[in-house]
């Protein structure tokens, strides 16, 4: 039996510097996590550490050490660090684990006659590994723990002859087995510090005492535990690619070509049981920029990306609405030159069943509903003057503003208030956009208005009513005074509410009441 | 020429509305002036808060204060406010019981509101309006439109009666508003009831909207962006013109009209409150002040054992005065409560001006002697300034202050006594975090913000809210950061709760509830009245102030102690004074643990000072103070008291003030007298100057009595240096500064406390240690130090330790045993059971310990074993052993092998060395009783040429050295522009290092996180204080024990 382990410590560190310039590998880093308010370093490399940094400190302890990159800690950069670890093992033997962040076992029994002795293997996963940027321990043994152990407590390479295991681990601290606090705070007091001392307790005793907890780190400390490996999974990527030999112009045959692809990811979907409610696209386009001077000549030839990305309401598995999607994107910004390679990557979510409710009305299907709005977008444009979306849920808004209302892009939301208590009993005709107006005024009230090239007298006025608002924003602020005003129009009294804005002084006719 | 325009404003509320208005009442009644309007009547929601504000604030302005509330009342319409005025004293105490009823019925922070029947019973004497929006007209006229409406109206009119029941009318342009108005118009006119136009107020002018908003989104916990119609349609509810209200009702001049009538009707002020003190239930015949003459004349004799003319004299001065004050009831109340606690074995001792009373110090009141003091009655009480008398007593922290203020409640009645209320209001970093959620600022902002924005204090010029954002990365040239800027300031000051005064009560003849409405606090069985301790001053309902002082227990339980082992009676107002060998020690700054003078700058300023009289150490407990260090008095009147400096006043006329202190003010009386001779300031002015200094002091208020000073000088012709000195050192005093009585009172403490240290240390030693946590240094730095002194502490051991640290004899000595509370994790009950059981029968074994109180869990016998605690349960184990036999008792078992006992064999495991012992002990006890830890490598230290504190001491003034220790302080005080004091520890005592702030940006980590460090520099040894200047510091590694420093930033 052989097995090796790869230990990478201080893994955040390393993981948060992965791409970054060799110069950084020697300066002081620090990893922080935790809320955001409250973030705390939860690892740090040696110059760090050197520098005063230690566990635990929080982000305001940590700046006062002096010169220290400060960098917080991000999920997906350890899982691609990772994932690269288990790359550089996956060389030797696909029977493989990733037993932690940072480290990574795998079974090399029976390879010795492929890949060498123990220790030439061992040497050769340290390259491997720092090749791939990381500075690790690695540590071959007859069994898995006993490997971890040593390469967690021994600096670079360490092998342990069969049978050796106790004698080779014994001068280690207690603290590589990662015990349990409540044992580790015992076995402190208990003046325990090395694994010999551990190994060397009477085992009867011992298990009265701490139990089989006790016993089995007692055996990890003898290195005499033996247990499979648990077999690490590749990535799921759910990536189509496609080489064309001749660069597509047309969106018809690309479409052709796009729905292949995505058939074939939603298959692989669908086997996994899973969806999708994200796909991006990647389009390498040939463009010849200096086509007017030698148009065929293949050194002028420049490839360009063009992406669009879709995301959907709710997850969806179904190829064909997914291409209807995508076409409508392309139709809405389509490349600018033949299309010479495509990728789609579909990110996978779970699926979703809804069970709609028995008196709930019916709705058009939110992937059917989506295809209609992209449709409706690609001719009516994507938004307004004022930067409200032209396509979408109209929905009044909770303000004192008068006629205030957006346009969502989804429906409805839950905290969607009702408009107003109706006060006023007469309907009114808005006229959109209001009509710009002149006014004057007598004793602090209308007297006559001009708009639509007619002037005419104020037989009645009503107001002012105020409404004032948004005055800590500077460019939603509004202040106005609405009227209600009687007035005897193109032949007809009417009656009508007019408004004047007080930041700029503008009279409007807003609308006519029925 | 047409007349002007006549208007009452009779609905406003002011920020006392607790989030629902928008400016102070003093803001609204100058505004009020200014505007011509005659009266306004101040009505907060559910409460009178801040009536006597406006009442004192409308005083001075000249307008006249309507007092009333918007009550809640709940109907079958729902929630309505209902706003109620008072015409009578009857009003008023039937507003002030209604809302009592409604507040006690519910706890603290519900809404509150009444019931029909409730306003039935408290009607009479109180004119109902019916209310804007969400007044019962508008409610109901929503609910169910005009017929529901009218049926509310009849309802009121059967409850009020129509002649006290006005249609209420307001105009802020808006549609709704006017429809509801000509309903209510209309139903004014069907059942003749007259109308009223009101604004409404919330605010004073209509800018404060925009606070008024900012409140809205934090009562409702939201953003501005997002609040939407939860915020003011407009900004129409400010206070508005006579002319302006006359031209928007001139359809309706009859509700303007009723306005002033209805004022003139509306005779109740809070001029006429009907506050009474309860009075004395004397024994007997005799009257109330016979009965305080005996008892005074009887205290005093006990008191000085002869009387002497002059005491005779001022007994009689002061008995007549209190005759003529009719406040002989007040007098003997507090004897009553004194008695009380005296009787039920608490400790009291009366502090601030109380302490310049012979009567108070004959009856007990106070400890100390005004006579001999020659302390001034006139600053405690006096005929001229119409004051009223301010008694404070000190009780021991804890239950014993909660006995004491139990009995007042017992014999006044839930309703006859209560806590005074405080106001908690906006300050720096509330406002700056509070506007920054209210304008949506992300987390990380606010935190930044609130880091960068300082405390309480406004340390200096820099610290202005622009500073801060800048600092903060906002840029304050656009709009919404202005806008936030801008609410901040506006912020300031306005109230944001109420909560309760830490020890201030009120009580009152017959019914508290009918002078103040009461209301519940946080702590059950509590009751705060709604108005702070100056608003209680003002309306002048007497308040007798019950604070808890850690110290009181400390001596309580000192005197205790020594009866019990060293069989001597302490009595602490009969303590030998002026005792050379008590006096010796404090001049040496050896004072840790002794009350007011163990911290630091106390122990820096000890030598210097040199008491060795009892008025040496009252100006030593006032001249550390952020007061006089920041006016800059420390230095100069240090230097006088060593004749270094000659004794000068700032001007002739301020001799008699300033000569006990040298010619340095040091006391806030004689700032207040330095004021009244300097600058003619009347009793009242001077009293307006004490609260301006007071802990919440304002800056508008400190700037518009300077200026008043500076015009008052100029009067009398002082002028140029003497008058910016003299400005100087009252406005410093603006930091805090101690009035002389309250010194006097707390010197007497702090000597007491020397008294029991130097005498009686083991008793002291263990008294403190049963009082943490308090004081200014670790129990581990009070064990070393009693260690110094001589004293023998043993450890904690489940075969003879109590709970609490307790004494025991010892070869003929009087030892400390450290008690099982320092046991980390041990809860009280538990080792209160161990206790038990012990004095049942010994325990034989871990295994027997372990059985018998299966209370303690398997950390808990741990964490006795690795402290040592089970050495001695039979044979001698070591730690080790006994970890490894609890290890195994941990364990349950069942009830077969329960009785099975096993012998304690000895472990596998060898026994700790000292590094481990040490380690053990400061993780379960925090301190430890063997030998410091840098005893134990002193040879080592001696190589290096680490010099001991003791050593350090000896160093000739500029040398260089170094010293090593463990850091068991560090402090940072505001006032000391940035430097850091650090204290090192050693078996010899304690070194003190200064750190300036560019060492200390340069070794930030060494000098915050490292608990062992050696630090090399220059000393400074000057007038017997020695200090070490840092010039490097490195950390040392003497032990891995988890020593604690008291860190103070």
């Amino acid at each position: 039996m052989l097995f090796g382990c790869i230990y990478a410590p201080d893994f955040p560190v390393q993981a948060a510097l992965q791409d970054s310039p060799a110069s950084f590998l020697a300066s002081a880093v620090a990893v922080l996590d935790g809320p955001e308010s409250l973030l705390k370093v939860v690892a740090c490399n040696d110059p760090a550490r050197a520098a005063g940094v230690a566990f635990g400190m929080t982000k305001l302890q940590a700046e006062s050490c002096g010169e220290i990159r400060l960098q917080k800690r991000v999920i997906e950069h350890e899982e691609s660090a990772q994932r690269a670890l288990l790359d550089c093992v996956y060389k030797f033997s696909p029977r493989m684990e990733s037993t932690a962040g940072g480290v990574v076992m795998v079974d090399l029994t029976g390879s010795s006659r492929l890949l060498g002795s123990a220790k030439e293997i061992g040497q050769a996963l340290l390259h491997e590994a720092e090749a791939a940027g990381f500075t690790v321990n690695v540590a071959m043994a007859a069994n898995p723990d006993a490997a971890l152990h040593a390469a967690r407590g021994f600096k670079a390479l360490t092998v342990i002859a069969p049978g050796k295991e106790a004698a080779t681990l014994g001068s280690l601290p207690i603290a590589v087995l990662e015990p349990p606090e409540e044992i580790s705070e015992v076995l402190f007091h208990w003046g325990i510090s090395d694994l010999q001392s551990l190994a060397s307790l009477p085992m009867v005793p011992l298990t009265e005492r701490l139990g089989q907890p006790g016993l089995h780190l007692q055996r990890l400390a003898r290195g005499e535990t033996q247990r499979e490996l648990v077999p690490a999974d590749p990535p799921l990527i759910f990536r189509e690619n496609m080489e064309l030999e001749e660069p597509v112009e047309l969106l018809e045959p690309l479409a052709f070509l796009l729905n292949r692809l995505l058939e074939q990811a939603m298959y692989r979907l669908r086997e996994r049981s899973l969806a999708t409610d994200h796909v991006e696209l990647e389009l390498t386009l040939e463009v010849h920029p200096e086509q007017h001077l030698q148009a065929d000549s293949p050194a002028a030839t420049v490839t360009s990306q063009h992406q669009r990305t879709l995301k959907l309401p709710v997850p969806t598995q179904d190829a064909r609405n997914l291409l209807k999607l995508l076409q409508l994107e392309l139709n809405a910004h389509p490349p600018v030159a033949p299309v010479r390679k495509i990728a789609i990557e579909v990110f996978p979510v779970r699926s979703r069943s809804i069970q709609a409710g028995l008196f709930q009305p019916l709705a058009p299907e939110p992937v059917k509903l989506e295809i209609t709005m992209a449709r409706l977008r690609s001719v009516v444009g994507g938004e307004d003057a004022q930067g409200r979306e032209r396509v979408g849920f109209a929905q009044t808004l909770d303000s004192h503003r008068p006629d205030s209302f957006a346009v969502l892009p989804s429906g409805f939301t839950a905290d969607a208030q009702p408009a107003s208590r109706r006060t006023c009993q007469l309907a009114l005709r808005m006229f959109r956009p209001p009509l710009a107006a002149r006014v004057t005024m007598r004793e602090g009230s209308p007297a006559t208005i001009s708009f639509e090239r007619t002037r005419t007298r104020v037989t009645r006025a009503g107001g002012p009513w105020r409404t004032t608002g948004a005055w800590w924003d500077q460019r939603g602020e509004w202040q106005r005074d609405e009227w209600d005003l009687e007035l005897n129009y193109a032949g007809s009294v009417g009656l009508y509410r007019v408004f004047q804005d007080l930041l700029s002084g503008q009279w409007f006719v807003e609308g006519m009441y029925d | 020429m047409t007349e002007p325009a006549k208007y009452a404003e009779l609905h406003a509320r002011s920020a006392f509305s607790f989030l629902e208005g928008g400016s102070l009442p003093e803001a609204m009644a100058e505004f009020c002036a200014a505007q011509n309007i005659p009266a306004m009547a101040h009505l907060d929601r559910n409460g009178v808060y801040g009536s006597p504000r406006f009442h004192m604030a409308a005083q001075k302005v000249g307008i006249k204060a309507h007092v009333g509330a918007e009550v809640s009342v709940m109907d079958e319409n729902g929630i309505a406010n209902l706003p109620l005025l008072c015409e009578s004293q009857q009003g008023y105490q039937n507003l002030c019981r209604l809302l009592t009823r409604t507040k006690l019925r519910v706890p603290k922070h519900s809404a509150s509101f009444a019931q029909i029947s409730e306003l039935e019973e408290y009607a009479a004497g109180l004119v109902c309006l019916t209310g804007d929006e969400h007044g019962p007209l508008a409610v109901a006229l929503a609910r169910g439109g005009k017929d529901a409406a009218r049926q509310t109206l009849t309802r009121l009119v059967s409850i009020f009666g129509g002649a006290n029941v006005y249609v209420e009318l307001q105009r802020h342009f808006d549609r709704a508003q006017e429809a509801r108005n000509r309903v209510a118009v209309e139903l004014a006119r069907e059942m003749a009831l007259p109308l009223l136009a009101t604004n409404g107020v919330c605010y004073a002018t209509p800018s404060e909207r925009e606070v008024m908003d900012v409140f809205t989104c934090i009562r409702n916990k939201r953003q501005l962006a997002n609040a939407g119609r939860l915020l003011a349609k407009n900004a129409e509810r400010y206070i508005r013109r006579p002319e302006e209200m006359a031209r928007i009702f001139a359809d309706l001049p009859d509700a303007i009209a009723n306005t002033c009538e209805l004022s003139a009707r509306l005779e109740f002020t809070l001029e006429n409150l009907g506050y009474k003190f309860p009075k004395y239930p004397v024994p007997g015949e005799g009257s109330e002040i016979e009965f305080l003459r005996a008892q005074a004349h009887q205290g005093a004799l006990g008191r000085y054992r002869e009387l002497t003319q002059k005491v005779s004299d001022q007994l009689k001065k002061e008995l007549d005065l209190i005759e003529r004050l009719e406040l002989a009831g007040y007098f003997l109340i507090v004897w009553d409560i004194v008695r009380y606690c005296n009787q039920h074995g608490i400790l009291v001792q009366g502090r601030g001006s109380a302490a310049n009373s012979v009567v108070c110090y004959a009856l007990g009141i106070t400890a100390v002697d005004p006579v001999g003091m020659e302390l001034l009655f006139e600053r405690f009480l006096s005929e001229e300034r119409g004051e009223w008398p301010d008694i404070d007593l000190d009780l021991p922290s804890g239950d014993e202050r909660e006995k004491a203020i139990q009995y007042i409640y017992q014999r006044y009645g839930q309703l006859g006594a209560a806590m005074t209320a405080n106001v908690c209001t906006y300050r720096g970093r509330l406002a700056a975090r509070e506007v920054g959620k209210v304008f949506g600022f992300d987390t990380e902002t606010l935190n930044r913000l609130s880091a960068m924005v300082g405390g309480f204090e406004w340390r200096g010029p820099n610290d202005t809210f622009d500073n801060y954002f800048s600092s903060a990365g906002l840029d304050l040239s656009h709009k919404r950061i202005a806008k936030y800027l801008d609410l901040c300031v506006r912020l300031q000051d306005l109230p944001r709760h109420l909560s309760q005064h830490s020890g201030g009560m009120v009580v009152c003849q017959g019914q508290l509830d009918s002078v103040v409405p009461l209301e519940p606090a946080t702590m059950p069985g509590r009751v705060v009245v709604q108005w702070d301790k100056d608003d209680c001053a003002d309306m002048k309902i007497i308040k007798i102030d019950l604070l808890g002082l850690g110290m009181m227990a400390v001596l309580k339980d000192s005197i205790g102690l020594i009866h019990d082992h060293y069989g001597e009676e302490v009595d602490l107002a009969h303590l030998p004074q002026d005792c050379p060998d008590i006096y010796g020690p404090i001049c040496q700054a050896d004072t840790i643990g002794m009350f007011q003078i163990e911290s630091r700058a106390q122990m820096a300023s000890l030598p210097r000072n040199n008491p060795r009289k009892f008025y040496d150490l009252v100006t030593q407990v006032a001249l550390i103070r952020p007061g006089p260090i920041t006016g800059q008095m420390t230095s100069p009147y240090l230097r006088r008291r060593q004749e270094k400096e000659p004794v000068t006043y700032p001007h002739p006329s301020l001799e008699p003030i300033l000569k006990r202190t040298l010619g340095v003010p040091l006391f806030q009386e004689q700032l207040l007298r330095m004021a009244m001779v300097c600058a003619n300031f009347s009793g009242g002015e001077a009293e307006e100057l004490r609260r301006a200094l007071g802990h919440k002091r304002s800056e508008q208020r400190m700037k518009e009595i300077e200026k008043k000073l500076r015009a008052g000088m100029m009067q009398n012709g002082i002028g140029g240096k003497a008058q910016n000195e003299i400005v100087q050192f009252i406005s410093s005093f603006a930091l805090y500064g101690f009035p002389e009585s309250h010194s006097a009172s707390f010197a007497l403490i702090a000597y007491a406390s020397a008294f029991l240290k130097i005498r009686y240390l083991a008793a002291f030693t263990a008294a403190l240690l049963n009082n943490q946590p308090m004081g200014f240094y670790s129990p581990d730095t009070i064990v070393k130090d009693a260690q110094r002194h001589g004293l023998k502490a043993k450890p904690i051991d489940v075969t003879c330790s109590d709970w609490n640290c307790t004494l025991e004899s010892y070869a003929g000595k009087i030892v400390l045993r450290i008690g099982l509370r320092y046991v980390r994790g041990l809860q009280q009950a538990t080792a209160e059971t161990l206790v038990n059981e012990r004095c049942r029968r010994p325990f034989t074994s871990t295994e027997d310990l372990a059985r018998r109180v299966p209370e303690l869990s398997k950390a808990n016998l741990a964490m006795l074993a690795s402290i040592g605690a089970l050495n001695n349960i039979n044979a001698r184990l070591h730690r080790r052993d006994a970890l490894w036999q609890v290890a195994k008792a941990g364990w349950r078992v069942g009830s077969l092998l329960r009785e099975v006992v096993e012998s304690d064999a000895s472990s596998p495991l060898s026994a700790m060395d000292v590094e481990e012992r040490l380690i053990a002990d400061y993780h379960g006890t925090g301190l430890t009783v063997g030998p410091h830890a840098m005893a134990y490598r002193r040879p080592e230290m001696k190589r290096l040429g680490i010099k001991s504190a003791a050593d350090l001491k000896q160093m000739p003034h500029g040398k260089p050295a170094t010293v090593g220790g463990c850091v068991i302080t560090r402090q940072r005080p505001g006032t000391a522009k940035g430097l850091i004091f650090m204290t090192l520890e050693d078996e010899t005592g304690n070194s003190n290092v200064i750190i300036t702030p560019d060492f200390y940006e340069k070794n930030r980590v060494s000098v915050l996180y490292e608990r062992f460090v050696q630090i090399s520099g220059t000393v400074q040894n000057q007038d017997g204080i020695v200090h070490l200047k840092a010039q490097s510091i490195k950390p040392l590694a003497i032990s891995a024990a988890e020593i604690q420093s008291h860190d103070f930033h």
